[in-house]
């Protein structure tokens, strides 16, 4: 354990050692990034500013779901997108067999390894801005719904890294698929509404059979007072974790395809 | 190339999908927000949901995706063939892009059409009636669309010559695009400092203008032509310039 600990950190070392290196094309992607984060708020308040609440979310609730889904963004962008290109690289080019000779996890390596800081100012104003309207709304939160709270989200990022570690391991099994980094992140929509939103159909698909619905929605829907049901919390916790195993199997099956060559 | 597309036919795929699934989200969230609602700012939800369908088809001809690439090629001097021959390297870019795009059309236009048919059975689009020639001119203004976007694409591979990270521009060109040419949002709901902007400047022809010409909200007059044509050569005329600056910027040493 100590030794992943120690790789960990030394990852982030050449990272920001890597990020040193270009410090206009940082600045750059910075910029970039805080625009993108911009966009994003003044798009939905334009939509939200016609109508006083929706789906029984009022303005400042949507705020709420917007800052948890800004974060779970930057993450997005900032770690999986950076390691789930690397790894689909790495197979379509036959470099995946130096890390399966390391004495360490594959899938470790795989994960962790790469990691951009240009949306670390994103993070920071998702968790800004969710902390200024918790505030505003006069939010109070006990130490256990505040842990909750954390539990929902690192599931959501889990759900979401396991979702796209299996689209990524599908590279092991096609030819060559340059955009099967783009499945994911196009689901991004999903996650950046309120749950209810949707409806029919697409409720009960977002909601169980692909939960990707209840990424933002239950943090925000405890932080607001709004109680879930325990169930759906206890459902999601259980989907995340079954995602996640079925995503190692996925790979420890699928690796037996790789056959070093490229493409 | 239509065999090579073929060959990547799983990705255009994908592409469609992708193409559609903001599409669905952003039905939901317009259901929501007409909740009780017949009209907003004009607009009935089968309005809105037309729309964005009809944003979606311009989206997949106008969008050019060659940015990236393309200025790779200028830092890395991989364009010294067409400095040396008599065929432009701006012809290439645009040949090339210009048939990738025809090609990819092909393909997914049939597959966008079916979704179109089977979202009009799901979710209340509102039925267009148009004549045949509104069609043409709705052609006409994907085509000039096209024009505008592969031009703002161009110039932003051009500042490759001067900017090593130029190709992170095409973010920007994304963003202005979406909000100042009514891809993101109906203009009428836009803030007045965004309308302004949006009347100044060419992009409203590549979604608004088209948009709301073919759902009957806006009449063309002969100045929006006039204003059209003006703006694209001027365009023209910036890029020419943009060129030839630019190549005396470029070296490249074998070895």
């Amino acid at each position: 354990m100590k030794k992943y600990w120690h790789l960990f950190w030394h990852f982030r070392k050449v990272d920001f050692m890597r990020m040193m290196e270009y410090r206009t094309d940082f600045v750059f992607w910075l910029i970039v990034s805080l625009m993108w984060t911009a966009f994003n708020y003044f798009f939905f308040f334009l939509i939200f500013g016609t109508t006083e609440s929706v789906a029984g979310w009022s303005h400042q609730e949507l705020v709420i779901v917007l800052s948890f889904f800004t974060m779970i963004d930057a993450l997005t962008w900032s770690v999986f997108y950076a390691n789930m290109t690397q790894y689909t690289q790495s197979v379509f080019s036959g470099e995946l067999s130096k890390y399966l000779l390391q004495p360490v996890s594959t899938i470790f390596l795989l994960t962790t390894q790469r990691m951009s800081y240009n949306n670390i100012p994103r993070f920071l104003i998702g968790l800004i801005v969710l902390v200024i309207t918790a505030v505003k709304m006069d939010i109070s939160v006990s130490m256990m719904e505040l842990a909750l709270i954390v539990v929902l989200f690192i599931c959501g990022a889990v759900f979401i890294y396991s979702g796209w570690f299996i689209l990524a391991t599908l590279s092991l099994w096609v030819d060559k698929l340059q955009n099967i980094n783009d499945i994911m992140p196009g689901f991004r929509r999903v996650y950046q509404i309120p749950r209810q939103v949707f409806t029919g159909v697409t409720a009960l698909t977002f909601t169980f059979i692909f939960p990707l619905g209840l990424i933002t929605s239950l943090p925000s829907e405890i932080l607001t007072g709004k109680n879930p049901p325990v169930l759906l919390i206890l459902y999601f916790i259980v989907a995340t974790t079954c995602l996640a195993l079925t995503a190692r199997a996925f790979f420890k099956y699928s690796i037996k395809q790789y056959s070093s060559v490229g493409g | 190339m239509f065999i090579r597309s073929l060959q990547f036919r799983t990705e255009l795929v994908i592409y469609v999908l992708l193409d559609i699934l903001p599409f669905f989200v952003l039905f939901f969230v317009w259901q929501a927000a007409f909740s009780g609602k017949t009209e907003i700012n004009s607009f009935t939800l089968p309005q809105i949901t037309q729309y964005y369908f009809l944003v979606m088809i311009i989206e997949r001809v106008t969008s050019t995706y060659f940015e990236n690439w393309r200025a790779t090629e200028i830092r890395e001097g991989k364009i010294d063939y067409f400095l040396t021959r008599p065929f432009s390297y701006i012809n290439d870019v645009f040949s090339k892009d210009v048939g990738g795009k025809l090609v990819s059309l092909a393909i997914s236009l049939p597959g966008l059409a079916v979704a179109f048919f089977l979202i009009s059975l799901v979710l209340p689009v509102a039925p267009l009636s148009v004549a045949p020639h509104q069609i043409f001119i709705f052609i006409f203004f994907m085509i000039t669309g096209y024009l505008i976007q592969f031009m703002i694409a161009l110039w932003i591979v051009l500042l490759t010559f001067w900017f090593e990270g130029s190709s992170g521009l095409e973010h920007f060109k994304w963003i202005s695009v979406s909000l100042f040419s009514g891809a993101m949002i109906p203009t009428t709901f836009m803030p007045t400092w965004i309308q302004s902007v949006y009347q100044f400047l060419p992009l409203k022809y590549i979604f608004a203008v088209p948009i709301t010409y073919l759902q009957g909200t806006l009449s063309l007059t002969p100045g929006m032509f006039l204003e059209l044509a003006i703006a694209l050569l001027c365009m023209f005329g910036i890029t020419r310039v943009f060129w030839h600056y630019a190549l005396y910027q470029y070296s490249s040493a074998g070895g």
